[in-house]
């Protein structure tokens, strides 16, 4: 390593302050400032991948003594290829922002949160100890819900944040009773210590299982899995750009990562590889089915981003050796057709004024670029060859076809539902006729060269990823006949499907729909997110709502009162102790 | 347990209970706040009494320090706001200031 590693996150963090400071001297230095800060993290993060050396954790500065932790830079495969991939994406994101925030107020916090969050998100990827980790974990939670409630004018969007902060929570406890038992187990959190052969010779299946199984939970948290997964269609009320930076391409990413990571230790027991396959695959049939129903084209989105990450954890969950590689791979696949979807969509949200699919249509003449941008993703999504998406989804069905009938046929489903949903949102945003009177144009050119940028990694990144041998899948070399027909015949089945029901027999779909009580039913329980909501909140009501109701009532208002409630329960404490002792 | 931690521990206790309790009965908010770093001064003082007791006495002292220093800004803070409590509604009680809320 020529330069030190640690600079690719660091430099993120300490431009967070000069943001404030550059509003006094002039507004628009605000966004250039991040545009240079996560240009330069980019062309580090870049500059590591192209000059490839061993793995290795560099120790920055220590941080707990008295329990051996540092400051820890992991380099390896894994980090330096998502660390290049969300350096990437962020920079574009912060780029294609300077159209898109562009007369918002409140441009300080939004840049000085989006870059706290793009410095963390770095931070996490590469770091080379679990309490490094987990600390970072909580930072990108914390950006996460600020930003969706970034318009807090809006009482949808403080409420969504608040859901998402308090969801993902869940998980976090979780996984920080994980990074204390890791303390426990191993000794250590460091990873190439605790995740090397002879110490993973050491604990068995029987202790892997718990520990895996909270890492699990916070990995569902975090990256939406069913059931914790209400937060993430909720989060779109934040503004596209965060939508498309930290719920679709990084974010959400980080469970994913996480297993990842811990692979060596995941795959040491076989039920723990069956619950992440089981929730992985109905994760991505529940968020494919969901989309399909959905009709804000950011929640369509939103809840295909479910339906991809369960099959990351599909990919993990089926235990195979290449299980870490394709995951990774479809993560960063993922990231990149999902953030240009994401990107394509604020224009046409810019321009139309809605989120609404049902007053889209015919838009392809009128912004011919934009099209071509959500063309590109939709079909990198639907996995058509050359694309990027096309290798990634091979490469996990590749492994589903090696491990047994009942995956193979679940994930063509959920292939399925993919191309069904993201065909049927391109016809309706995109083609048919119009229905918006508004005069439309293209968006500003901040906007639209981070979507042509993210169009030509759609088209390019396979090979330049093979190029510079970040992936490899040892299994998984040339793309095999057995494999691709079948995905490439669900592909071409769903297409024709969801260009008849949208666009040519359209009105008879919709009279179906309406004479048949049974696909009504379903299409409302869909659109409605399968209830989920509904039973947290009933259940809330029951249980912890009176609770709480409990526990405010102690609190008076009353300074004087409260202060002698507590004195009397510190005496109280006391005397119990002092009879306990006697 | 040492004598002088002991003495240290009881003395802590005691300022937080006696911090505490003037908080419960003084009628002026400047008061409270002296009474609460009082109370804060106890804690930390019973913080330091419990880390002699291991080898290595640096982290507990740390953390003292750290606390203090917290606590110093938080005192400044709470001035600040009884200032503008005092400026706005012309009183120091907090019994007159929960009527006045309405």
């Amino acid at each position: 390593m020529i330069y030190s590693a640690w600079l690719v996150w660091v430099v993120p963090l300490a431009s967070v302050p000069l943001i404030p400071a550059a509003s006094l001297l002039d507004g628009r230095l605000r966004g250039w400032l991040a545009v240079a800060s996560t240009g330069a993290s980019l062309g580090l993060a870049t500059f590591g991948a192209m000059s490839p050396g061993p793995a290795s954790t560099e120790s920055v500065a220590i941080w707990f003594p008295s329990m051996h932790v540092s400051v820890q830079v992991e380099v390896d495969g894994l980090s330096v290829l998502v660390a290049t991939f969300v350096a990437f994406v962020s920079f574009l994101i912060v780029v294609y922002s300077l159209g898109y925030m562009k007369d918002e107020p409140g441009q300080t916090r939004y840049y000085s949160l989006v870059l706290l969050f793009v410095g963390s998100m770095l931070g996490l990827v590469m770091s080379g100890n679990l309490v490094q980790f987990y600390f970072f974990w909580e930072l990108v939670g914390v950006c996460s819900a600020l930003l969706i409630a970034f318009w807090t004018d809006r009482p949808a969007a403080r409420r969504a944040g608040l859901k998402a902060f308090v969801v993902t929570r869940l998980g976090d406890a979780a996984l920080l009773v994980a990074v204390i038992l890791t303390f426990v187990t191993f000794g250590t959190t460091t990873f190439s210590n605790m995740l090397s052969p002879s110490s993973l010779a050491t604990v068995g299946a029987g202790a892997a299982f718990p520990l895996g199984l909270l890492m699990f939970v916070g990995a569902m948290g975090k990256s939406a899995q069913v059931p914790l997964h209400g937060w993430l269609p909720d989060a779109m009320e934040g503004p596209t750009t965060v939508s498309a930076l930290i719920h679709a391409a990084t974010m959400v990413n980080a469970g994913v990562f996480l297993m990842v990571r811990m692979y060596p230790l995941v795959q040491l027991s076989n039920s723990l590889l069956s619950i992440v396959l089981a929730v992985g695959i109905l994760s991505a049939l529940v968020g494919g089915a969901c989309a399909f129903a959905a009709d804000d084209i950011k929640r369509v989105l939103a809840y295909s981003t479910i339906s991809q990450l369960g099959l990351m954890f599909a990919a993990i969950g089926l235990g195979a050796y290449d299980s870490g590689q394709a995951a990774t791979y479809h993560m960063v696949s993922q990231g990149l057709f999902k953030a240009l979807a994401f990107l394509a969509a604020g224009s046409v949200i810019t321009a139309l004024g809605t989120r609404d699919m049902s007053e889209m249509g015919g838009l392809a003449k009128k912004m011919k670029y934009t099209y071509l941008g959500f063309l590109l993703a939709v079909l990198a999504m639907s996995g058509l060859p050359p694309l990027v998406g096309f290798w990634s989804k091979d490469a996990i069905f590749s492994l589903a076809i090696g491990s047994g009938p009942a995956p193979t046929a679940l994930l063509l489903v959920a292939f399925a539902l993919t191309s069904l949903y993201s065909f049927r949102m391109l016809f309706r945003v995109f083609h048919g006729e119009r229905r918006s009177e508004k005069d439309v144009s293209e968006p500003p050119r901040s906007m639209l060269l981070p979507t042509a940028a993210l169009s030509v990694s759609v088209v390019l990144a396979w090979g330049v990823l093979q190029y510079q041998n970040l992936v490899n899948l040892s299994a998984f070399s040339s793309p095999d006949l057995a494999t691709t027909l079948p995905s490439l015949a669900v592909l071409a089945a769903s297409g024709t499907t969801a260009y008849a029901i949208t666009l040519r027999y359209r009105s008879r779909a919709v009279g179906l729909l309406q004479r048949v009580w049974a696909l009504g039913a379903m299409r409302n329980a869909l659109s409605r997110g399968l209830g989920f909501d509904w039973l947290y909140s009933s259940a809330y009501g029951r249980v912890l709502s009176p609770l709480s109701r409990g526990v405010a009532s102690l609190q008076t208002e009353r300074l004087r009162t409260n202060a002698g409630l507590a004195v009397f329960v510190v005496v109280l404490v006391f005397v119990l102790y002092a009879a306990g002792a006697l | 347990l040492a004598a002088d931690q002991t003495i240290l521990l009881g003395t802590g206790t005691l300022l937080l209970l006696l911090g505490m309790s003037s908080i419960a009965l003084s009628r002026n908010l400047l008061k409270s706040i002296m009474a609460f770093q009082v109370a804060v001064f106890g804690a930390n003082l019973a913080l330091f009494a419990s880390g002699l007791g291991f080898g290595s006495r640096l982290l507990s002292d740390d953390f003292v320090l750290l606390s203090t220093l917290v606590g110093a800004s938080v005192e400044a803070v709470g001035l600040g706001i009884v200032v503008l409590v005092y400026r706005k509604y012309r009183t120091m009680d907090p019994d007159e200031l929960k009527r006045l809320k309405g």
